[in-house]
């Protein structure tokens, strides 16, 4: 069965290139546009890896990884943050709140692919 | 009625009463003698009457003596002497009067009077020098004030102002109300004053030096036209009674406009980059909307695409590079004991709320404003109740690698990050600033998160900058570790309460202790100079609850244990004897099991005092020592330096009792943990595995 992304980001020109990279490298992209949708999303069908924005409508990043991660059975989940807010502060924050990576944009695609790549390869 | 008068009408009355009753008695010698004629009755009248007429003359004249030798002249001497009492600056002679049967009383008056002007004469000299005197000093203090860029304000203890030199009345801007004896409450935004005022006199009764008593703080006019940084220091007396407090205000406005240039720095450098932005979008977009264009043009178009993201990157690098610096600059900080933090919100809430905040753990160095945290961190715990219903928290500020921690925990459900995003725009009080959660997370660079901590309690967490003078730099250097002392008595199993053997470690009541001595050998009559302790009650270290004194050892304290624990001579002089400090420790300790490292060595200096003291001290004894030979094996090092070093425990003011009790209270609550991952769970368990590790050192040692 072929594995999938979730990608939760409320801009279009960000999420264009990460469902590209998503795509190029063999996986299948899901798209939410906001925090709601992202867990209306996992709620709907479990994803193997979430690429999650911080600054969104709605509910925030944090708001819907820290949801997630109370949640027994969505305890597989992968978590990579992508976000702009790049003070250490806000790293630290993520990661108590259980991302298991946090990647300060701009970052450079080969570095999220190669991420991709590692959560979802055995 | 004077007294002349009084003399006189009494002479007047003498007189008719000796002629009345010379004319009474006539008459009755001459009824009794049987002469009734009445012609002879009418002239022994008459002689009676002559009698009674020569007696009154004789009367006036003998008032008329007493009037001029001693009526009058007492009178005039009288006057005098009240006029010279009345005021308290008159300065005439007395005159004695001419004549007088006064005896030596008139000169001895005008003695009397003359030493009286003389010394009323000595008292203005002296009310002269001193006036100018202080006005001198006055002076000076003025001249050096002048000199001062920051405005100086000094207050008594009522706030009323004393003194102040021009940069604070131009500072204030408020000449009207800066007069002397005003109070500075009514100039500067009271709440951020008082806080600084109570955080000094609360270090004051902890009994820090006195030049360590200040506090930095922020606070505005009261018209709002000013903001200013200020830094208010304690003025002690000779006993160390607060005797007013001194203040030193700066300007911050051009600060503030500082940072509002670096804002419009950032937007126009965040809207600089929508520039590149668009440039890359326009050609990332036309590059998809004609898959058809030649290679050369494709080339053209992505070697802009490529430029573009290229310096957006490199402009979001100048940029996060130029703003860290200013992070901490944004709002003037001081470095903050977390003890007092938290004493602070424990106090306001449990005035203001019955929400109980209990201070655990080892307090920390925080840097940040003192005043905003307090209303911050009162405010997350209001929130936290009100949504939680949790009435009682641990409160406690830890060290993390960078930066230090403030968690804040409660039994009870996590509160989750959206609903502490909800809460940051709203106002905290808003005395002077209109400030919001947010703002106060900002200025010291943080942000708030709510955790499940592995026991199960939530716990907030406030991450804050570290402080940055708080300890000294270099360690000192190490000192010999103390030599290790058995007591197999007091590791005796067979000797606990039976309420006590079977219970979980976890779950007693203990006092940490620790004492400082003159030196190591009780019985050859070195003394407790210090005693410290601290509670730890289900796994946590009360550090609101402790005890710390310093004791007379009375006797002298050599100086080679000086170097050892820091106290002198002068340090005790005026402290009580151990036989009045070891009973408040015993009602301190109450029924806890006593805990300590190297146990029986301070337990043998306490048994020392049994008989002098009263107070016996049967409760059961740890000893860290042992327990972290039962851990680590009897090779590894056991002083309390390197058994700390090897837990990574730092604790502030290391070698003083609370210091050593603090440290061991961290150790014994990570030992615990180790003991039970090791099987080992109740005190009998701890007491017996105890002694057997002090007989195998003990034998060990003798070899």
């Amino acid at each position: 069965m072929t594995r999938s992304v979730l990608i939760v980001d409320d801009e279009p020109n960000i999420v264009i290139s990460l469902e590209f990279l998503v795509k190029q490298a063999g996986y299948e992209a899901r798209i939410a546009r906001d925090g709601e949708a992202a867990l209306a999303a996992v709620a709907e069908r479990l994803p193997d890896l979430i690429l999650l924005d911080v600054m969104m409508p709605k509910r925030d990043g944090y708001d819907v990884c820290q949801t997630i991660r109370a949640n027994p059975d969505w305890r597989g989940v992968r978590i990579v943050m992508l976000t702009a807010r790049g003070r250490e502060i806000d790293r630290e924050k993520g990661y108590a709140l259980g991302v298991d990576d946090y990647v300060t944009k701009p970052f450079s695609t080969r570095e999220v692919a190669e991420l991709i790549k590692h959560y979802l390869e055995p | 009625m004077t007294n002349r008068q009084l003399i006189a009408v009494l002479c007047a009355a003498i007189a008719l009463l000796v002629y009345l009753s010379g004319a009474v008695a006539v008459r009755r010698a001459m009824t009794a003698a049987g002469i009734a004629d009445p012609a002879l009755l009418a002239d022994g009248m008459l002689a009676a009457g002559a009698a009674g007429a020569a007696g009154g003359l004789a009367m006036l004249v003998l008032f008329l003596l007493l009037d001029r030798w001693l009526l009058r002249p007492a009178a005039v001497l009288g006057r005098q002497a009240r006029r010279l009492a009345q005021s308290r600056l008159a300065d005439h002679a007395i005159e004695a009067p001419p004549h007088h049967r006064l005896g030596p009383l008139p000169d001895a008056t005008v003695a009397l009077a003359q030493s009286l002007r003389e010394a009323r004469r000595d008292m203005v000299r002296a009310m002269e020098t001193a006036t100018t005197e202080v006005a001198r000093q006055k002076e000076w203090l003025e001249a050096i004030l002048l000199d001062f860029s920051d405005g100086v304000v000094v207050c008594g203890p009522n706030h009323q102002i004393l003194l102040y030199n021009p940069n604070a009345a131009r500072l204030l801007q408020s000449p009207e109300s800066l007069g002397l004896g005003r109070s500075l409450l009514n100039l500067l935004t009271r709440e951020p004053l008082l806080h600084a005022l109570e955080r000094l006199e609360y270090r004051r009764a902890e009994g820090v030096a006195a030049a360590d008593l200040v506090s930095p703080f922020v606070c505005a006019t009261v018209d709002s036209r000013a903001m200013l940084h200020g830094r208010m220091s304690l003025i002690l007396g000779p006993v160390r009674e607060v005797n007013g407090y001194a203040v030193t205000l700066t300007d911050i406005r051009a600060e503030i406009a500082d940072l509002t240039r670096m804002n419009v720095l950032r937007r126009t450098l965040s809207t600089g980059l929508r520039g590149p932005a668009a440039n890359l979008r326009a050609a990332a977009e036309t590059l998809t909307g004609f898959p058809g264009m030649s290679p050369e043009q494709r080339a053209a178009f992505e070697q802009v695409i490529l430029a573009e993201g290229t310096e957006i990157a490199r402009q979001i690098e100048v940029l996060s590079s130029e703003y860290r610096g200013h992070e901490l600059l944004r709002w003037p900080m001081g470095d903050i004991y977390g003890a007092d933090l938290v004493n602070c919100v424990s106090r306001i809430l449990r005035e203001d709320c019955e929400i109980a905040v209990i201070a655990v753990g080892i307090p920390q160095w925080l840097r940040g404003d003192s005043y905003s945290l307090v209303l911050l961190i009162k405010e997350v715990l209001l929130r936290v109740h009100r949504a939680t219903g949790a009435a009682t928290f641990d409160a406690e500020t830890r060290l993390a690698p960078r930066q230090a921690y403030v968690d804040l925990s409660w039994a009870g459900p996590v509160i989750p990050v959206g609903a502490i995003e909800s809460w940051m725009e709203d106002e905290l009080d808003a005395s002077f600033t209109h400030l919001t959660m947010r703002d106060v997370l900002d200025r010291h660079g943080s942000d708030l998160w709510c955790l499940e901590r592995s026991d199960g309690r939530a716990v907030m967490r406030l991450p804050l900058p570290l402080a940055v003078t708080s300890e000294p730099v270099a360690p000192p250097a190490p000192l010999p570790p103390r030599p290790e002392f058995y007591d197999f008595g007091l590791t005796d199993a067979q000797s606990l309460p039976a309420s006590l053997a079977e219970r979980r470690l976890r779950d007693l009541d203990y006092v940490v202790f620790d004492t400082e001595t003159t030196g190591l050998k009780p019985s050859d009559g070195d003394e407790i100079i210090s005693l410290a302790g601290i509670r730890v009650v289900n796994g946590r270290i009360l550090s609101g609850e402790r005890f710390e004194r310093l004791i007379n050892p009375q006797r002298k304290i050599p100086r080679s244990s000086i170097r050892f624990h820091g106290i002198t001579d002068d340090m005790v002089a005026d402290r009580p004897p151990i036989e009045v400090v070891l009973p408040q420790f015993k009602t301190f300790v109450g029924d806890a099991v006593l805990v300590a490292h190297n146990a029986a060595f301070d337990i043998a200096f306490l048994k020392m005092k049994e008989t002098a003291s009263g107070v016996a001290f049967r409760n059961p004894v740890i000893d860290t020592l042992l327990l972290s030979v039962l851990v680590d094996g009897d090779e590894a090092a056991h002083s309390l330096d390197a058994v700390l070093g090897r837990f990574g425990i730092s604790v502030p003011n290391r070698h003083t009792a609370i210091g050593d009790s603090m440290a061991t209270a961290e150790l014994f609550v990570r030992l615990i943990e180790r003991l039970e991952s090791q099987g080992v769970h109740t005190l009998a368990q701890v007491m017996a595995a105890s002694n057997m590790a002090a007989e195998m050192r003990h034998a060990g040692a003798s070899f």
